[in-house]
């Protein structure tokens, strides 16, 4: 129950941070890649407990 | 009245009333004076006298009360965001005259953040409620449920009380666990998703939250339905064989003992006849505790879900459409927290009619 907890609060936080991010950077031709970056973080974090699941080896 | 007396001697007799007192006056701490109307007394002398147990137009005046006082406590936290809307609506017209788009952009940004807060703050209340009132109905059925079952057993249906007590105690602990451990977490989850969903331009997490509460939704149906089928096709089943088991007993009393064999069985026939009475009166009770105990909390939450939709609506005109969103999703994600806590309640109710019926009272 905990974990699940500290799940919602990861995807939170790195949806805020990079909110955040893809306002202050400056715009440029590389701002498309950079969002596609940001999706992939976001797909990551999401993915995190999956992660875990996966065996060892 | 002969029967009456008799009736009230086998109550005490067979109940510990002090457990039973210690429920209906949680009930009534919560439910705010409802439950005075059912206490077990009133319920059995209305059985008795063949009355209605239910004064309509008393319930009715005390449930608009309390619905009209929920309306009006979450009222304000509505009007906030309102507010809150109204200003973003405001930044969003007035962006072209600041110099950069990116002050306004993070302004917005912030004031989305104030909003997901007082959100959060709010869905957080009626987590909590929900928690509460999932933990009181399973320590109400965990007190019923023992003392329904050995007056089950003392109406001759002793197959079923055996193999019931087990799986009513158990599924009852066990759909407790789940709900308070995996479902309203996941829910909880599922809100804080939908609400981060209109921080972004871009849907990042929309299909995720929606996923997470269907899930939750979805569960506790099949657990109620599951738990449900399980415990009514079994007590039917054990209700049959304990019919074969009393006819047996009573026809033997009557056939092989000679003279007083007719009288004996009837007396067991009339003892059995009061403890099933008794069972209905106690079942009844259980269940209007029951329905007292998720009352308020469901007419609470409910409340604060449909001024969430209203702000949602209010909001859509003035405020981004994703922001709209985010509080519309707020409020579906507090309709399935009591659609949760409801079925838990419906499940229990099931349970209890399930040992009401057995027996044939």
């Amino acid at each position: 129950m905990g974990e699940i907890f500290t799940w919602a609060g990861d995807v939170f936080v790195i949806i805020i941070s990079l909110a955040f991010f893809q306002i202050l950077i400056p715009s440029s031709n590389l701002t498309k890649y950079l969002k596609f970056i940001f999706s992939l973080v976001i797909l990551a974090v999401i993915l995190d407990p999956l992660i875990n699941l996966l065996p060892a080896e | 009245m002969d029967t009456e007396k008799i009736l009230r001697e086998q109550l005490d007799n067979v109940l510990d009333g002090r457990a039973l007192q210690d429920l209906t006056e949680q009930a009534g701490e919560i439910s705010g004076g409802l439950a005075e109307q059912f206490s077990l007394e009133n319920i059995l002398s209305a059985t008795i006298n063949g009355e209605s147990i239910f004064d309509g137009q008393m319930m009715i005046e005390s449930l608009t009360d309390l619905l009209v006082y929920e309306l009006k406590s979450a009222l304000i936290v509505c009007a906030e965001i309102l507010a809150i809307c109204i200003a973003v609506g405001l930044l969003k017209n007035l962006a072209s005259s600041f110099g950069t788009k990116s002050v306004a952009d993070i302004s917005i940004l912030v004031m989305v953040m104030l909003i997901i807060a007082l959100c959060i703050n709010s869905f957080r209340l009626a987590y909590d409620l929900a928690l509460d009132s999932v933990s009181t109905m399973a320590d109400t059925m965990a007190v019923l449920a023992p003392v329904l079952i050995g007056i089950l057993v003392s109406t001759g249906a002793v197959t079923s009380g055996t193999i019931l007590s087990p799986m009513i105690i158990g599924s009852v602990s066990g759909i407790a666990l789940i709900i308070k451990a995996v479902i309203l977490p996941a829910l909880f989850t599922a809100t804080v998703l939908a609400l981060i969903n209109c921080l972004t331009e871009k849907d990042y997490v929309k299909k995720l939250a929606k996923l997470l509460r269907s899930a939750a939704i979805a569960v506790t149906g099949l657990l109620t339905v599951i738990l449900t089928g399980i415990i009514s096709l079994q007590g039917l089943l054990t209700d049959a064989s304990d019919g074969l088991l009393l006819n047996t007993a009573k026809y033997s009393l009557s056939t092989f003992i000679p003279i007083v064999g007719g009288f004996t069985s009837d007396t067991v026939e009339l003892f059995l006849r009061c403890m099933s009475s008794i069972k209905s009166v106690v079942g009844v009770f259980g269940i209007v505790l029951l329905l007292l105990l998720i009352l308020v909390p469901l007419l609470k939450i409910m409340a604060v879900a449909i001024l969430y939709k209203l702000t949602a609506a209010l909001a859509e005109p003035i405020a981004e459409s994703r922001i709209a969103d985010g509080l519309s999703d707020m409020g579906s994600c507090l309709i399935s927290v009591a659609s949760i806590m409801f079925f838990n309640a419906l499940l229990f109710i099931m349970f209890i009619t399930t040992i009401m019926r057995i027996g044939g009272s």
